[in-house]
C-alpha cells in the first residue's frame, strides 16, 4: 500500500437481520452513507457500472434498493473514483469465500483500465460494511488511496466460519 | 490508395505518415494558415477512418472497430494540439487550454480503445511538456458534485441501468459513458487538486491590490468592488464543462 493510502476500520452496530440475510449469498450494494438513518438515500454514480461489471464476471450481486432510472446517484467531478458502498455478510464469506476477493480484483483492474493515460494515478474510495458469521458484529471499512492498495482491504475482513 | 478498401495496417500507416507530417507544424512559430491546412488534412483522414470504422461495425468486427476508433482518437488529439497553437496565437488562451486538455483526453481514450498505438507515449509526454512550459500551471481546479438520475448509454442509447455496457470502456468503436442524466440538484462545489475535468479552471482572481487579474495573462480585468469585508480573496472560474469530446 502506498504511503498516502489509508484504511480505517470502525466497529458499528450490526444491520437488521433481514438485510444481513439478503446479503447472505451476494454482495449487497447499499446507499453511500448506509447504515446511517437518513430520509433520502443516494448511491454512488458508479453503482450501475460496477454491478454490470461484477455480474459479467459471475460475482453474485444485489442492491438494497432497485437500481433504475429513478435511483438518486452521487456524481462527483473529482478525479477520485468512488466505489459504490456495499455490505459483505459473514454468511457470504462462508458460502463463497472467493467472491469478495474476485470482486475487489475485478474492480481494481477496471479502475486501472479506465484511467490509462491520465495525468495522475487515480485515487479510489471504498466504503464497506461487513458482518460477522453469526451476524452479531459488524465493522465499517473505509479505504482511500491508490488502486494498488485495494487488495489490502481483504486482510481486514472478519474471519469467516469454516464451511462444513 | 483505394478509397473504399484498405487493411488496418494500411490505415495505420496513413495515420503514422499524417501525424509525422503534423509534427513539423506542432509548435508556436509555425504559420497559422499552414497549421490549419494540416488540421484539414487530418480531418479528411479522420473522415476516412470513421467510414472504415462504421464498415467494421457493420461487418461485426469489434476489434477492428476499436483499433479504428483508437486511430480516430489519435487524430483528434493531433487536431486539438494544432488548434491549441492557433488559438494561442489568437490570444484565446482559455480555448487553447481546453484544446490541450482535449488532446490529453483523446489520448487517454485512444489507449483504452486499443494498445496498438505507436508514438502515443511520446505524444502524451509532449503534451505534458507543453502544458508545463506554455501555461501558468494550476494548483487547484473547480469541481462540482451533483445528484443525478437515469441517463442513457452512449453506445446503445438504452437507459444506462438497463444495458450491459460499462462506463469508461470502449465497445464497437465507441466509448461508453452515461449521457443525458437528469441533474436533481447540485450537491457541492469544491476546489480540488485533481479534478475529473481540468477545463474547470480559475479564470480571474483578486491579487490584494484591489483588482481582479486574468489568470493566464495576469492583466488587470476589473476593480474588486464586490469583495466583502473579511474576505481573503475572490475568483471567477468555470465550474462545469458540458461540451463532449467525439466519442463515437
Amino acid at each position: 500500500m502506498s504511503a498516502d493510502s489509508g484504511i480505517k476500520v470502525t466497529a458499528i452496530d450490526p444491520p437488521d437481520k433481514d438485510i444481513d440475510q439478503r446479503a447472505g449469498s451476494s454482495i449487497l450494494f447499499v446507499p453511500n452513507d448506509w447504515p446511517s438513518e437518513g430520509k433520502d438515500y443516494v448511491y454512488s454514480s458508479t453503482v450501475d457500472s460496477v454491478i454490470k461489471l461484477l455480474r459479467q464476471n459471475e460475482v453474485p450481486v444485489d442492491s438494497l434498493h432497485p437500481i433504475d432510472a429513478t435511483t438518486p446517484l452521487q456524481d462527483n467531478r473529482g478525479l477520485d473514483w468512488i466505489a459504490p458502498a456495499f455490505l459483505i455478510s459473514g454468511s457470504l464469506l462462508t458460502q463463497n469465500p472467493t467472491a469478495v476477493s474476485i470482486a475487489l480484483g475485478v474492480i481494481a483492474n477496471y479502475v486501472t483500465d479506465i484511467f490509462k493515460g491520465s495525468k495522475s494515478e487515480p485515487r479510489v474510495k471504498f466504503r464497506i460494511v461487513q458482518t460477522s458469521a453469526d451476524g452479531k458484529k459488524a465493522q465499517l471499512i473505509e479505504y482511500e488511496g491508490s488502486v494498488s492498495g485495494v487488495r489490502e482491504i481483504e486482510k481486514l475482513l472478519l474471519p469467516s466460519e469454516k464451511k462444513e | 490508395m483505394d478509397g473504399g478498401k484498405a487493411t488496418i495496417p494500411q490505415l495505420a500507416k496513413e495515420y503514422t505518415v499524417a501525424t509525422a507530417e503534423m509534427a513539423k507544424f506542432g509548435c508556436l512559430v509555425r504559420d497559422s494558415e499552414l497549421q490549419q491546412e494540416q488540421i484539414d488534412k487530418l480531418l479528411n483522414l479522420k473522415k476516412r477512418i470513421k467510414g472504415f470504422k462504421y464498415g467494421a461495425i457493420e461487418a461485426g468486427d469489434e476489434p477492428a472497430a476499436n483499433i479504428l476508433f483508437h486511430i480516430q482518437c489519435g487524430l483528434n488529439a493531433h487536431i486539438s494540439f494544432l488548434q491549441m497553437w492557433i488559438l494561442l496565437k489568437k490570444g484565446d488562451y482559455y480555448a487553447a487550454w481546453d484544446a490541450l486538455i482535449d488532446a490529453e483526453e483523446y489520448i487517454s481514450i485512444a489507449i483504452r480503445a486499443a494498445n496498438e498505438g505507436v508514438g502515443i507515449d511520446d505524444f502524451l509526454n509532449r503534451l505534458k511538456s507543453v502544458e508545463d512550459v506554455v501555461f501558468p500551471g494550476y494548483r487547484v481546479y473547480n469541481s462540482c458534485g451533483f445528484v443525478i438520475r437515469g441517463g442513457q448509454c452512449s453506445v446503445c442509447s438504452k437507459p444506462f441501468c438497463e444495458c450491459e455496457h460499462i462506463e469508461g470502456i470502449v465497445y464497437w468503436g465507441r466509448l461508453c459513458i452515461r449521457v443525458k442524466p437528469e441533474i436533481v440538484r447540485t450537491d457541492h462545489i469544491a476546489m480540488v487538486e485533481e479534478p475529473r475535468d481540468r477545463r474547470c479552471v480559475i479564470m480571474e482572481l483578486t491579487t490584494g491590490d484591489g483588482w481582479y487579474r486574468d489568470y493566464m495573462t495576469w492583466q488587470k480585468t476589473k476593480k474588486a468592488e464586490d469583495m466583502e469585508e473579511g474576505t481573503l480573496g475572490a475568483f471567477v472560474g468555470r465550474i462545469l464543462n458540458t461540451r463532449w469530446l467525439e466519442i463515437d
